[in-house]
């Protein structure tokens, strides 16, 4: 199985030159059943990893485009009056998908917003009083630009706190760079991936993602994390039980995907700045900027065995 | 975790280990009294600040000089276990110096429990119990206030809860004492044995019984069946003397009486029971002498009991610790009809260069009047009885020839001159006669009906050899001073100058006070029912218990059940144990590898706090690639042992064995040549 998620990485990794690492995070949310947020400037590659994602995994796919002036009914779905039958049908709106791509979701309104996110905790929606399950599995990928570009409304604390990992792609490296710029603009490149996954494979890594042991110097190790996060000035706040069953199942699936029937705390290392960068804020951070800084001061910090 | 020693309890700590150590002090060589007083009185001061701790080197000093002196004082004493217990205690007066944390007080109050019990190796009396009790209570207490806040500092409050936990426990106690089976001990335990032998010894000369008398020391209890027979009819047998030497009475041949001797060449038992028989129980004291006390003719169901041709019951190791056993007597009875020759020649023993004219010739001339053996010995009693003797505890000491100097200058003498005389003119006339040396008479214990017997019933007497009676007892004391045997020796002798000397503040010196008698006998039942039900209470008494008490198939259920509990509670305890040890063998595996990420570091290589093991071996190999092969199986290693599946499989095992010896390799190869000379010196733990 550990064959398949390399050859889905490669698959990807043509389209996004240079980013295994960012890659393989990604689809370790995935496996995890997890949403993914993707932050960067624009221009980074983010809605390309998105695209790639969808298209690796085969999975129904649409994309939202979050402006100002998108409505929760653009999202959700309407009931429109039909005059043949008399009645009032309902329109299912593009969030009735295995995967959804939030494109530039701090875009948004508050309102808008919450209607999606709402739909990612419950997987459901609730539409004129009618409540209606999402389709099985149902993935939300985000992206976002940096909160400090304007036009934009940035996510609550609470909001964020649904997504399991948020990662940032960064410039690509010369090299990638170089070949990127060789092979010059082509108009779809997501449409050159290939599906490598199929919806029982996603399914049967998930089982045995979740079949990775845990030993007990391991959760050791991530309780001294937790509690570093709640007993330090350095953090506003502390991780919260979610974000702590966040990590804890994030690096199981980064230990299945490293083909290993047990977790090591290089595993948790290697899925901690994904999933809580997002969760955490500074101490002296009052503009609620998450910091990776915060992250590394953890991996640094906290001993790995004590 | 390194909580300073709470002065409330090193107040009750030093009260305990007082309490403990007070049995042992007179009987410890007096240089290692001194020094654990020395000890308590410098933790004192410690705690006054007047003085620190010592140093390691005067400790290492203070242990090293302590144990050739304790060799030095038990030199020659063969059994090592007084020595062992005397090292015991000073090592435990020693860990009060260096008693800085609590957990230091914990191991110090253990060890004054298993002090206490090392106690009851040398007394079992109900003052060394109520003792051990009492000390008990005080280390629960100085338990109790190192396990408190300091809250509750109120000696009422902390010695009343160590009251209450002792008396809680006291009827599991006693529940475990009554039922738990008794199983004879892997080893056995040699008993410090005191120099001195008390009681009648193997020979007698003048002066021997009466010496006795001044004591009034119990020999041993008796409780009849039945009733308890006439005074006069209680003649305790301990040993027959049947070779003189013109002045002291001897055994003759008694190399042959040991134990396994009479046991090899057991003779055919020669007596004949007549008429009833009484059967009783008695405690003996420790008299540090292999032969024990029965009315003849005793008779018995031990196996650690032999009869010589004596009569005579011997034990199989000399009796140290207060003994028990039980016989049936018959007090009528045909022993040795027929006299084998050696007996014989033994009973017909004279001294070869006897001067003893003036007695062979009253023998010769009493013996011309009456050809009859009875008749002759009944002369001689009536001469005894007709001559001016005197019954006196303070005979004036002997001339050269001892027998003629007393029958016909002195005329005055205790039990002993009387026997010996007898047996003597009995020999000069040609009947087979000898002395028995024993105890005779009683006093009975009007609470519990038991008789007990003093050194002071000390008593010698004769037995003569009559055709077809054969031995037949002659008590030539009871010719001269009947009342001696009728009303017991004290009530002749209790004005006697020197009678109870040596007891001189023994209660029994103040008989005559009603209330005082009273509170003697009474406290002298109390000791015989602890030593009865208590001190002597083995398997035999354990199994007639339970016997009685619930039938003899309730007793196997019990056991069933008992056994079934106890299997229980070893299997919980198993269970926990291992499981403690699965979370210790992963936690052995995490402290092996951060000792090897020690010396690392002090070998320039550190871990980051946040650098996992495989990440670390990584850049190890990197930056050092001579380690790389080990280190990588030591990653590798340690990796499965803390995080893969955990199993507590041979596998497992075997894993950590590698662990630890690879781990060692390269920690030698690491570190620097000082302290890779420590570790090689150090165990290595599989």
């Amino acid at each position: 199985m550990q064959d398949r998620i390399q050859a889905a990485v490669d698959e990807i990794g043509q389209v996004l030159l240079g980013k295994e690492q960012q890659v393989r995070l990604a689809i370790c949310c995935l496996l995890a059943g997890g949403h993914l947020l993707i932050e960067d400037l624009p221009g980074m590659g983010k809605t390309t990893l998105a695209h790639a994602l969808a298209r690796v995994f085969g999975l129904d796919f649409n994309r939202i485009q979050f402006t100002s002036d998108l409505l929760p009914a653009d999202i959700l779905g309407v009931s429109i009056f039909d005059q043949a039958n008399t009645c009032f049908t309902f329109h299912a709106g593009p969030i009735f998908n295995q995967l959804i791509l939030a494109d530039e979701i701090n875009r948004a309104t508050p309102k808008t917003q919450s209607a999606l996110l709402e739909a990612m905790e419950e997987g459901q929606v609730s539409v004129e009083g009618e409540t209606r399950p999402l389709p099985s599995p149902f993935f939300v990928i985000a992206t976002q630009n940096p909160v400090s570009l304007a036009g934009t409304f940035p996510l609550p604390e609470s909001q964020l706190d649904r997504f399991l990992m948020r990662i940032g792609i960064g410039y690509p490296d010369p090299k990638a760079e170089r070949e990127l710029l060789e092979r010059g603009m082509e108009s779809d490149r997501g449409a050159s991936v290939r599906r490598s996954l199929c919806l029982d494979d996603l399914i049967a890594m998930r089982k045995a993602a979740n079949a990775v042991k845990l030993s007990p110097l391991l959760l050791d190790y991530v309780q001294r994390l937790i509690a570093y996060t709640r007993d330090n000035e350095h953090f506003h706040f502390g991780l919260s039980p979610r974000g702590s069953i966040a990590v804890v199942r994030a690096a199981r699936t980064w230990a299945f995907m490293e083909g290993r029937e047990h977790a090591l705390p290089e595993d948790v290392q290697a899925v901690l700045p994904a999933v809580v960068e997002h969760r955490l804020r500074a101490g002296s951070d009052t503009e609620g900027r998450t910091g990776s800084a915060l992250a590394h001061r953890l991996l640094s910090e906290v001993d790995v065995l004590q | 975790m390194t909580e300073q020693t709470p002065r409330l309890t090193l107040w009750w700590l030093l009260a305990a280990f007082a309490l403990v150590v007070s049995p042992h002090l007179l009987r410890l060589p007096l240089g290692v009294s001194v020094l654990i007083g020395a000890c308590i009185l410098w933790r004192v001061f410690i705690f006054q600040g007047r003085i620190s701790f010592p140093g390691t080197t005067l400790r290492m000093l203070i242990v090293f000089l302590s144990l050739p002196l304790t060799v030095l004082s038990y030199r020659g004493q063969g059994a090592g276990l007084d020595a062992a217990i005397c090292l015991l205690i000073l090592g435990t007066s020693f860990k009060l110096l260096e008693m800085r944390q609590a957990r230091d007080m914990t191991i110090v109050l253990c060890l004054c429990y298993v002090l206490t019990m090392v106690g009851f190796i040398y007394s079992q009396t109900i003052p060394a119990a109520l003792l051990a009790l009492a000390t008990v209570v005080v280390i629960t207490g100085a338990l109790i206030t190192l396990q408190r806040n300091n809250g509750h500092s109120s000696l009422r409050s902390n010695g009343g809860l160590a009251l209450r936990m002792v008396a809680q426990s006291i009827p599991l106690t006693i529940a475990l004492f009554v039922l738990v089976p008794r199983v004879a001990p892997l080893w056995s335990m040699p008993i410090p044995v005191p120099s001195s032998k008390t009681g009648v010894t193997d020979e007698m000369s003048p002066g021997d019984i009466s010496r006795l008398s001044r004591s009034a020391e119990l020999a041993f209890r008796v409780s009849f069946d039945a009733d308890t027979p006439s005074n006069e009819k209680l003649y305790w047998r301990g040993l027959v003397l049947d070779f003189f030497d013109g002045r002291v009475w001897r055994r003759a041949g008694s190399s042959f009486q040991s134990f396994d001797m009479i046991e090899r060449f057991r003779s055919p038992f020669r007596g004949e029971t007549l008429g009833e028989e009484v059967s009783y129980d008695v405690i003996l004291e420790p008299t540090q002498q292999s032969w024990i006390y029965a009315l003849q003719l005793a008779q018995f169901n031990a196996s650690d009991i032999v009869q010589d041709r004596y009569y005579t019951l011997h034990t199989e190791k000399p009796v140290s610790q207060r003994y028990r056993y039980q016989v049936r007597s018959a007090l009528d009875y045909h022993t040795d009809v027929s006299l084998s020759g050696v007996l014989r020649a033994r009973a017909m023993q004279l001294p070869e260069d006897d001067n003893n004219v003036q007695a062979r010739e009253l023998a010769s001339e009493l013996r011309r009047g009456n050809p009859d053996d009875r008749d002759y010995a009944l002369q001689v009693l009536r001469y005894f009885r007709e001559q001016p003797f005197y019954y006196t505890l303070t005979p004036p000491p002997l001339g050269e020839a001892s027998i003629d100097d007393f029958l016909f200058n002195s005329l005055q003498g205790f039990c002993e001159h009387y026997a010996g005389s007898f047996v003597y003119l009995m020999r000069a006339a040609g009947i087979p006669a000898r002395v028995v040396v024993g105890y005779q008479g009683g006093e009975v214990n009007p609470f519990e009906g038991y008789t007990m017997v003093y050194q002071y019933n000390a008593h010698a007497w004769a037995e003569v050899w009559l055709e077809n009676e054969g031995w037949v007892r002659f008590d030539p004391t009871a010719a001269v001073a009947p009342e001696r045997i009728s009303m017991g020796v004290q009530a002749v002798l209790a004005n006697q100058p020197g009678f109870l000397e040596d007891s001189r503040f023994s209660m029994m010196r103040f008989r005559n006070t009603q209330w005082l008698n009273a509170l003697r006998l009474r406290l002298d039942a109390m000791d015989y029912a602890w030593n009865r039900w208590v001190v002597s209470y083995d398997e035999d008494m354990q199994l007639d218990l339970l016997d009685s008490l619930l039938g003899p198939q309730m007793r196997g259920r019990l056991f069933l059940v008992l056994g079934v509990v106890i299997a229980l509670f070893f299997l919980v305890a198993a269970i926990f144990l291992l499981r403690r040890r699965e979370q210790e063998s992963r936690d052995m595996a995490t402290r092996l590898y951060l000792r090897l990420a020690a010396d690392l570091a002090d070998a320039g290589m550190k871990r980051g706090r946040g650098e996992g093991p495989q990440d670390f071996c990584q850049r190890l190999a990197r930056q050092e690639p001579r380690y790389a092969s080990d280190m990588g199986r030591i990653t590798e290693i340690y990796v499965q042992v803390s995080y893969g599946p955990q199993t507590q499989t041979e596998r497992h095992e075997q894993l950590l064995q590698e662990l630890q010896l690879r781990i060692r390799d390269l920690r030698l190869r690491v570190l620097s040549p000082l302290r890779r000379l420590r570790l090689r010196m150090l165990p290595i733990r599989y």
